[in-house]
């Protein structure tokens, strides 16, 4: 069990790493707003969000 | 638990067989056993394990002579070696090394983290 | 001054619970938010300012943290199991430990950290200096550069910040380094931080403007703030974003007081789970109004203001003087919490790697008089330490001067500590690294570092010559401090942390493959890959040492006190149930278990270092066995007179090497002795450690057929050991010649029969016949009587060893021809080939008879056997034929 939870930790670091850094994150670098927002505010504060819950569940779940 | 893994000791110690074998069973394992180099060798023809449990001080052929001899045989890569000896000394460890085994354990052992060691090696290659 | 008085109360306040044992800090809510020390001022006052000009770009130093968080669960883990494990203190003990104790690495990692991490202290203090200048209403900057330094506000922070963290950090000497007020008290601190900033933030978004929405939508029409809404358009490279978030996600845990808050401070790895979200948390709530606050700045104060010091200027010109006091808190907060735990952990890594180290070098051990009050003097240099620390923050901030915005200097600070990271990470998971590869690897990052980041800036504020910086070192165009080997058009953080850490990376593991790690280094490494085997403290120490009590005792009492080493040497009575009170020769695992606690107290460099003064050390070695070996001194004293006859006469020189290789024969044997008794008795060891470990677990499940089979198996081999030892205690003896050998008159007959009719039981378990004819005649000789019926004992249970079941015939014969009496003890058994009969009546030869695997035995009856009838002035010999059986003749002169 605690291995599954390990493999799921490693597999969140590495999915947020693609989505913080180039080239994808050149998808969403652009001088334009999202729901009047700076597109790229939004973008990283949502992955960034997205993230501390994914940890929060993985490590919440056992309990 | 099911496990498929298989494993092959070799000691000349009929009590020290008794015991791997009673504890790698037990696990689950699926467990052949040799009393010297040679019966290993000739156990590893059609028997190809994921672990080999090795002593050193053997009649015949050695435990170093052996793995050298095992590490020449291509279908047996995969497998890991993992040294079970009383010799140990620094140079003994490191002659066990150079043979190219991965581990190198030293007699007498815990058997909780001889399993363990084990479970690793099975886990992560 | 309240503020500080509150601080101090709450810290007090948490000691005194601590002390009663209610820990209050023991939570994994105040372990997350302490570890949100991380944001200092720079969060504070530095990210807008860095939002001016980079736009996002900010967020990388808590995206990299954040990101990281997941793996704590391996990481963090796993780092502080083995920190509790070896009692480490700090990154520097970390490092050492892991590297076979070694103290020069220590004192390289506490320079790397002190040097490393001044420029991020000095932030500290300009930050706060500048805050105060703004609430006075003065330029942020004035007085700073010009002018004595008794005029500088930033001297008088910078020793208001020293006193402050002496107190904190050195209110007493806990030998792990725990302090759980420190902690208490920065955790307040970090909601004080995040709650002042929020309140500025809300400030500014929804009182100046009308909500997120409206605050963009006019930073959108401005030229100047749209730029900031994208990367691309700031300036900032992709490159670049990502050695940011790099260089910050090593240093959450690398910085020395990450370490020291998330490692040393931590009270259990069971908080770390929660820690994991709460954190990243934490630090996406402290930077949400980061750009909203300085595109604010930006379109209100249009370039006249400082931009580090929005967050206090906006309320200020806002007519909100309320809220700026409270921001400044916040931000006092910040750098207070980041200078005290920074310095106490710098400290400690100063006064255990560095300056007590030198001290014991300089007084000694033997300095009795002077054996009381170490630890208030510890407390001293600890106080010192932290002093020196600031001093040196100050005048690096003062050269430096205000020419660069707080972000960048503290960049300089990550891009250093990050340089631990392959010594730190590839100790936890390469067990192959070696110390000389860990020393290399840092000297060379270190080096790269200091050439590519702070001499340029100490060059550009005039104080060591420009001319390396434009031209390179020496006048060579490789070696330009911003473009090294040629490579340009990065920004000097990226490009010098690009080049430091490939370097330092690469000859890290160049070098440890090309080296061989010591023995210390090898059991280190073992436990820091392995640290799971070890949990629960029982590790196999390879060394053996001895010490004097009384010296344990005194070194204990130096660093620890009194007490506290009274109740050490209890507790480890207590755990082993012993008293030590009239020993005289302290244990081997006492002086293990005193090496952890004292490394608890001075580190595990020191604490070796102390030791060493008090113990011997020996090589795991069998005395007893040792001592058979009688032979070896005299040829050890042969060689030597030799050696002094050699001078005088040449003609003696042949003698000499005779006597030399006859002693290196001897070490020989000797060590092949050793390895094999050894070896002998660890066999039987194991079967019954690891049998007695089944029948123990499985006792429920095991029937009562094996259970009795196993412990047959235990009582075979625990009559092994004893046998073996026998034979051992015989050899030596044999050797020693003062033997009290009581010769008498013998009747041989008599020697034959007793044995024979003792072993009949033996003879009828096999159902083997043993035939011996008495002969009509005496068989007088002069021996002795025990050790001849031993003879007789080990020749016939060695053909009853050998001899088929059920078949098996032993004949014994006994008979006078001239002036000799011959003794026969033939067998019927598998016979011992031609090449092995030679050797047979050497040490430790056995026989192995195929397809039967080892028979029992040590391999040393013949052996005893031999020597016996040698000392009876006869001899022995066998005739033999494989698959025939054996005969052993034994003469002796009548």
């Amino acid at each position: 069990m605690a291995d599954d939870r390990k493999r799921s930790l490693l597999f969140i670091f590495t999915f947020f790493l693609f989505l913080i850094t180039y080239p994808i994150l050149g998808i969403f670098d652009h001088k334009t707003m999202t729901l009047g927002m700076p597109t790229l505010f939004f973008y990283l504060f949502f992955v960034w969000l997205g993230l501390i819950i994914a940890v929060g569940l993985v490590v919440g779940n056992k309990r | 638990m099911e496990n498929h893994s298989k494993i092959l000791i070799v000691d000349d110690e009929p009590n020290i067989i008794l015991v791997l074998e009673f504890l790698l069973e037990k696990q689950g394992y699926q467990v052949k056993k040799a009393f010297d180099g040679l019966h290993a060798l000739e156990i590893l023809v059609d028997f190809t394990p994921d672990v080999i449990v090795l002593d050193v001080m053997m009649p015949n052929m050695d435990g170093f002579e052996t793995a050298s001899a095992i590490r020449k045989i291509p279908e047996l890569e995969a497998t890991t070696i993992v040294f079970l000896t009383a010799k140990g000394t620094e140079t003994d460890r490191r002659q066990g090394y150079n043979t190219g085994a991965e581990y190198y354990m030293i007699k007498p052992f815990d058997n909780d983290v001889f399993l363990s060691t084990i479970s690793e090696i099975l886990a992560y290659g | 001054m309240l503020y500080i008085a509150l601080l101090f109360y709450i810290a007090w306040w948490v000691d005194k619970r601590a002390d009663r044992g209610a820990s209050v800090v023991s939570n994994p809510y105040i372990y997350a938010l302490s570890l949100a020390v991380y944001c200092t001022a720079w969060t504070f006052f530095g990210s807008v300012g860095r939002a001016t000009s980079g736009g996002l770009s900010f967020l990388a130093v808590y995206l990299g943290p954040s990101l990281l968080a997941p793996l704590w669960y391996m990481l963090l883990r796993k780092m502080i199991l083995i920190s509790k494990n070896q009692r480490i203190t700090s990154i520097a003990d970390f490092i050492s430990s892991r590297y076979g104790k070694s103290s020069n690495l220590a004192i390289l990692v506490t320079v790397i950290a002190v040097t490393g991490i001044v420029p991020y202290i000095s932030i500290q203090l300009r930050a706060v200096t500048q805050g105060i200048n703004v609430l006075a209403n003065l330029s942020p900057n004035a007085g700073n550069l010009e002018g004595y330094f008794w005029k500088d506000a930033a001297f008088y922070v910078a020793l208001a910040m020293a006193i402050f963290a002496a107190v904190f950090g050195t209110r007493k000497l806990d030998p792990n380094e725990r302090h759980e007020g420190l902690v208490a008290a920065i955790a307040f601190e970090s909601l004080v931080k995040l709650l002042a900033f929020l309140a500025v933030g809300i400030f500014v978004t929804y009182s100046i403007y009308d909500g997120f929405g409206d605050l963009f939508a006019q930073a959108a029409l401005n030229e100047a703030t749209v730029k900031l809404f994208s990367f691309q358009s700031s300036g900032v490279t992709p490159f670049a974003w990502f050695v940011l978030i790099m260089l910050s996600l090593f240093a959450i845990i690398l910085l020395p007081r990450q370490f020291h808050i998330s490692v040393v401070e931590n009270t259990t790895p069971r908080h770390i789970p929660k820690a994991m979200w709460v954190f990243p948390l934490y630090l996406l709530l402290i930077n949400i109004f980061v750009l909203p606050v300085a595109l604010a700045g930006k379109m209100l104060f249009d370039g006249s203001v400082l931009p580090d010091t929005y967050v206090l200027s906006l309320p200020l010109k806002m007519g909100a003087p309320w809220l700026a006091l409270a921001t400044f808190i916040g931000g006092f907060s910040a750098a207070t919490g980041m200078v005290v735990v920074e310095a106490t952990a710098l400290s400690i890594m100063f006064s255990n790697h560095i300056l007590v180290p030198l001290l014991i070098r300089s007084r000694g051990t033997s300095n009795e008089t002077k054996k009381t009050g170490f630890s208030d003097r510890l407390l001293d240099i600890r106080r010192f330490s932290i002093l020196l620390m600031l001093l040196l923050a100050y005048l690096y901030q003062r050269a430096i001067g205000a020419s660069h915005d707080l972000v960048s200097v503290g960049l300089i600070s990550f891009t250093a500590a990050a340089q631990l990271a392959p010594a730190v990470i590839g100790g936890m998971y390469w067990k192959r690294a070696t110390h000389q590869g860990a020393m290399t690897g840092l000297i060379t990052g270190f080096l790269v570092w200091a050439f590519c980041l702070p001499l340029p800036s100490l060059a550009q504020a005039g104080l060591i010559p420009n001319d390396f910086v434009q031209n390179g070192l020496f006048g060579i165009g490789f070696l330009k401090p911003y473009a090294l080997f040629g490579l340009e058009g990065m920004d000097a953080i990226s490009h010098a942390a690009f080049w430091s850490l490939l370097i330092n990376g690469w000859t890290y593991a160049i070098v440890s493959i090309n080296t061989q790690p010591n023995m210390l280094t090898l059991t280190q490494a073992n436990i820091f890959v392995n640290i799971q085997n070890y949990i629960g403290g029982q590790d196999w120490d390879i060394l053996k040492r001895e010490a004097k009590m009384f010296d344990l005792r005194n070194v204990l009492n130096r660093f620890l006190g009194e007490n506290r080493t009274q109740i050490i040497l209890q507790e480890y009575e207590t755990t082993n149930n012993i008293s030590l009170k009239n020993e005289k020769n302290a244990p081997s695992d006492l002086i293990n278990f005193a090496e952890t606690h004292l490394a608890g107290a001075i580190g595990a460099a020191s604490a070796r270092l102390m030791l060493d003064n008090v113990t011997k050390e020996e090589a795991i070695t069998l005395d007893e066995v040792m001592r058979i070996l009688e032979q070896t001194k005299e040829a050890v004293a042969h060689s030597h007179i030799m050696e002094t006859k050699n001078a005088e006469l040449n003609t003696l020189t042949t003698q000499l090497t005779d006597a030399n290789e006859q002693l290196k024969t001897l070490d020989r044997l000797k060590a092949d002795f050793i390895t094999t008794i050894t070896h002998e008795i660890r066999t039987p060891v194991t079967s019954i450690r690891s049998l007695s470990k089944i029948i123990l677990d499985y006792r429920n499940e095991l029937d009562e057929k094996q259970i009795s089979e196993y412990l047959q198996v235990l009582v075979n081999e625990s009559n092994r050991i004893s046998r073996l030892i026998n034979q051992v205690l015989d050899i030596e003896k044999l050797q020693s010649e003062t033997m009290p050998y009581s010769f008498e008159k013998i009747d041989l007959r008599e020697i034959v029969q007793t044995p024979i009719a003792g072993m009949q039981q033996l003879f009828a378990e096999k159902n083997i016949r043993c035939e011996f004819k008495w002969p009509s005649e005496e068989m007088l000789i002069d021996g002795d009587r025990d050790k001849l019926i031993q003879v007789m004992v080990n020749l016939l249970s060695n053909a009853l060893k050998f001899c088929p079941l059920n078949e098996g015939i032993i004949a014994v014969s006994l008979q006078k021809e001239q002036n000799f009496i011959i003794l026969k003890v033939k067998d019927n058994g598998i016979g011992i080939p031609k090449s092995r009969q030679k050797d047979i009546f050497e040490k430790f030869t056995q026989i192995n008879s195929v397809g039967q695997g080892k028979p029992y035995g040590t391999g040393l009856g013949l052996f005893i056997t031999k020597k016996i009838v040698e000392q009876h002035k006869g001899s022995i010999r066998v005739e033999s034929e494989l698959g025939k059986g054996a005969s052993f003749e034994v003469t002796f002169s009548a």
